[in-house]
């Protein structure tokens, strides 16, 4: 995208569902060109996924890739045919990055590893991201997100009630924690490659990173020292209170009240009651002793209020509680479409979509999708006609043979 | 290896706090970037004073937990209250090329350091700001802690068993998610500067950046007006079954299964040897799969629940299931794949005792990360006002009895 802050950076991505391709429209979405490589026919396997309108599966209608796949141009290649290897070879010969997902032992049978690939470009900057990472016992092991995360701990240790199974985030939280840890420091290596002596592999794996920064950020030390491993409550955070999820009158709130200002301030939002002044209640830790004598306490008060209401006012005196808020809430929320986060994004097939803006916002070079996510091959003969200088005639023998 | 790093030469301003500021320091850090937390002894971090401490000891230097979060970021102090420490603070930044900051909205300004003044000291500087809701909009006071930020982005709408009431994440997953993305905003920025000469002001706003994980619910909000609830660990798109975590041999032992294809349920049946009920022509095929899922849960469960967690995870993967086992704290340690990735790693402190860390949770082929421990408070201070500064000795040992430097 001319004008986008990584104008001129090529990016060639060979990946399906989540984490590379969310990896790659980073890039794209911030004004990379990024070239996305799909096998002829069925193409990327999230557009099989859905979600699809009307619950109507169609390979250009997918809501999964049209969210993970903006900006980028598309073109289709049988990586595994000779002559495909070969084309791939060539788009990589003209890119800065590649991004990918496969399985190690999938890109050393089509002889696109990265020693295949350094040769080509020796300056190459090459992201693997992958559930497990290129190296290590797991290496060769099939894994999707719900592995890769709960290989990290995350649900065991903070998510779950005690006895019961350890939860996922309800999302695909490893494959994007992998997707922005390739994407950051890919960019640095591809920034720095020259002072480096060249490009290089990244080699991420989403259970590690997941693992290393969340989990192991705040436990490893403290258990190779002490011993000590904590797991899931189930509650919220069990040293102070309140701080947990509570019920209210339309659906939930997540209440915080644990300094003694944020706590005053609920106390006005709900009428100074008697209780709130117990002795058994003064700070946070002492009402964390007695939280399950609080919660109900608090809860009655809760589920005569609306969510809005309940954040309003507590925000208005001090206390940091929320409203938790639904998918459909966000999608209309007056702060974000303010702030023109949510944005329409013109699609062939899907007509105008409602889509999530950037992630983040840089005011001198503006980022986010603006063109659709492409139509399986939409940009063959672009890519390679005008790319690779391949003639028309060429383009066709290889559409015939079912390279393209 | 070669040691010439990427970012060599990129020297940063940290002035985050707690936990994701520090994570965008660390993450150019260790790819060579020179990255100075800003702090001071007049206002301790809340971070630093967590337990558990090194061999016991309660001291702002010694928090274990902090420190693998901040490993990576030097450390310089200025009484920012102090004129002359925002004056220091100012001629720091002119040196730098990029400045973080994960204040609430505005308070960098009142401090007298907003993105105006730090553009005067140095033009074309990279400034990171990231408030929870962004730095415009109605909700910008929104006040809220990292472990309840997802509330605004509806990913707490979705976490909890399937149908049932949200289940807290029970610590600030977006923190650490935060700061390594703010850190690939950094680089865009940076490559944008290095183009056109311009710096910028990027406006990071964790409600947004974090919403993202929403994407593939919002699109189904968006295409069907269909509102996602609590799915427990079942797939998000509703596409793979079985797709779960189910107890094994031992107390709170499970293992993740995900059976996304026909082939993987093959592998899956034959691995259990073929059992009558797997083996029913309904289950042959994806759609009957989903339709049954809770049965074919309950049915899997009361099969896993005889096996050790590991040797199930071996057996599966054997016939190409997507199955590992689910770790906790201990597990991290002392897993083999974490073992053989040098996940975590032992280091020695400026203090002298040793502590476990997180060391580089990506491998680099040609260039070796740059793994530090946790900083000292001040350690970087002889180095960066003498040094960098070039302040006289005189003034130094004033500005530091006078608790500007403190």
């Amino acid at each position: 995208m001319p004008g986008g802050a990584l104008e001129g950076y090529r990016v060639v991505e060979l990946g399906s569902l989540v984490s590379a391709p969310y990896c790659a429209k980073l890039f794209a979405d911030y004004g990379a060109d990024v070239i996305k490589v799909e096998p002829p026919g069925e193409g990327d396997a999230s557009r099989s996924w859905g979600p699809f309108p009307n619950d109507e599966p169609h390979l250009e209608k997918s809501g999964l890739f049209f969210f993970l796949n903006t900006n980028k141009r598309g073109v289709t290649l049988d990586v595994a045919s000779e002559r495909g290897r070969e084309l791939f070879l060539e788009l990589v010969r003209n890119a800065d990055i590649v991004i990918e997902n496969q399985r190690p032992a999938q890109m050393r049978d089509w002889g696109v590893d990265y020693a295949a690939l350094s040769k080509a470009n020796p300056d190459l900057v090459m992201i693997s991201i992958t559930p497990f990472g290129q190296t290590g016992p797991y290496s060769d092991w099939n894994g999707y997100d719900l592995n890769a995360y709960h290989l990290s701990g995350t649900g065991y240790r903070y998510c779950g009630r005690p006895g019961e199974a350890p939860l996922e985030h309800g999302a695909f939280s490893a494959d994007f924690f992998g997707a922005i840890a390739g994407a950051a420091w890919g960019l640095a290596a591809a920034y720095g490659r020259a002072q480096a002596g060249g490009g290089q592999q990244l080699d991420v794996s989403c259970a590690e990173v997941t693992a290393a920064l969340f989990v192991g950020a705040q436990n490893i030390g403290g258990y190779a020292q002490d011993g000590v491993a904590l797991s899931r409550t189930g509650v919220g955070m069990p040293l102070g209170a309140p701080a947990t999820i509570l019920r209210c009158k339309d659906g939930h709130v997540w209440m915080l009240a644990l300094e003694p200002g944020q706590w005053d301030g609920l106390a006005r939002v709900m009428g100074n009651p008697d209780w709130m002044r117990l002795e058994m209640f003064q700070d946070m830790f002492v009402r964390a002793e007695n939280a399950e004598a609080m919660y109900p306490l608090i809860e009655q008060w809760t589920v005569e209020h609306t969510k809005e209401e309940i954040m309003d006012r507590c925000q208005a005196e001090g206390c940091p509680t929320t409203a938790i808020f639904s998918v459909a809430e966000i999608a209309e929320q007056p702060h974000l479409k303010e702030r023109g986060y949510l944005v329409d994004v013109e699609h062939p097939l899907l007509g105008t979509v409602r889509d999530l803006g950037a992630p983040f916002r840089l005011p001198e070079s503006p980022g986010g999708p603006v063109r659709a996510a492409p139509l399986l091959g939409q940009h063959n003969d672009e890519v390679y006609g005008s790319l690779l200088g391949l003639s028309a005639g060429k383009i066709d023998a290889l559409r015939r043979e079912g390279v393209v | 290896m070669a040691k010439a790093l990427p970012l060599k030469g990129v020297r940063v301003a940290n002035f985050g706090w707690v936990w994701a500021g520090p994570v965008v320091g660390q993450t150019l850090g260790f790819m060579g970037a020179e990255v100075y937390k800003i702090e001071s002894r007049a206002r301790i971090d809340i971070n630093r004073t967590l337990p558990p401490f090194a061999e016991g000891v309660r001291d702002p230097d010694r928090s274990l937990q902090n420190h693998a979060g901040w490993a990576g970021n030097g450390s310089i102090t200025l009484n920012l209250k102090q004129p002359e420490a925002r004056e220091l603070a100012l001629q720091f930044v002119a040196t730098c090329d990029v400045v973080i900051e994960n204040f609430g909205p505005g308070a960098i300004a009142q401090m007298g350091l907003g993105y105006d003044v730090m553009r005067g000291a140095k033009p074309d500087i990279v400034m990171v700001s990231m408030p929870a809701a962004g730095l415009d909009g109605p909700l910008k006071d929104v006040r809220t802690y990292g472990m309840s930020l997802t509330s605004l982005t509806g990913l707490d709408s979705v976490t909890g068993y399937a149908g049932g009431p949200p289940v807290p994440m029970e610590n600030a997953f977006v923190d650490p998610y935060n700061g390594v993305l703010a850190a690939f905003a950094v680089l865009v920025a940076l490559a944008h500067r290095d183009r056109t000469g311009v710096g910028q002001h990027i406006d990071y706003s964790q409600q947004e950046a974090v919403m993202q994980l929403m994407g593939p619910a919002f699109m189904d909000y968006v295409l069907n007006g269909r509102v996602a609830s609590t799915i427990g660990n079942k797939h998000p798109q509703g596409v793979g079954a079985p797709h779960g975590v189910f107890p094994c041999k031992g107390e709170d032992r499970w293992i993740s299964i995900a059976v996304m294809n026909d082939d993987e349920w093959r592998g899956l049946v034959e691995a259990m040897g073929s059992p009558e009920w797997a083996t029913s022509p309904e289950l042959a095929n994806a759609a009957g799969r989903r339709e049954r899922v809770d049965a074919l849960h309950e049915q899997l469960a009361s099969w896993t629940t005889g096996f050790d967690d590991y040797e199930l995870a071996q057996r599966l993967q054997e016939h190409g299931v997507a199955a590992a086992p689910v770790l906790n704290v201990a597990d991290l340690l002392n897993d083999p794949h974490y073992r053989a990735r040098a996940t975590f790693i032992e280091v020695t402190h400026p203090l002298g005792f040793r502590e476990t860390i997180y060391g580089a949770y990506v491998k680099t082929s040609r260039t070796e990360a740059d793994v530090r421990p946790g900083p000292v408070i001040g350690q970087d201070n002889d180095h960066v006002f003498r040094g960098l500064l070039g302040l006289p000795e005189e003034r130094y040992r004033r500005l530091i009895d006078e608790q500007v430097i403190y």
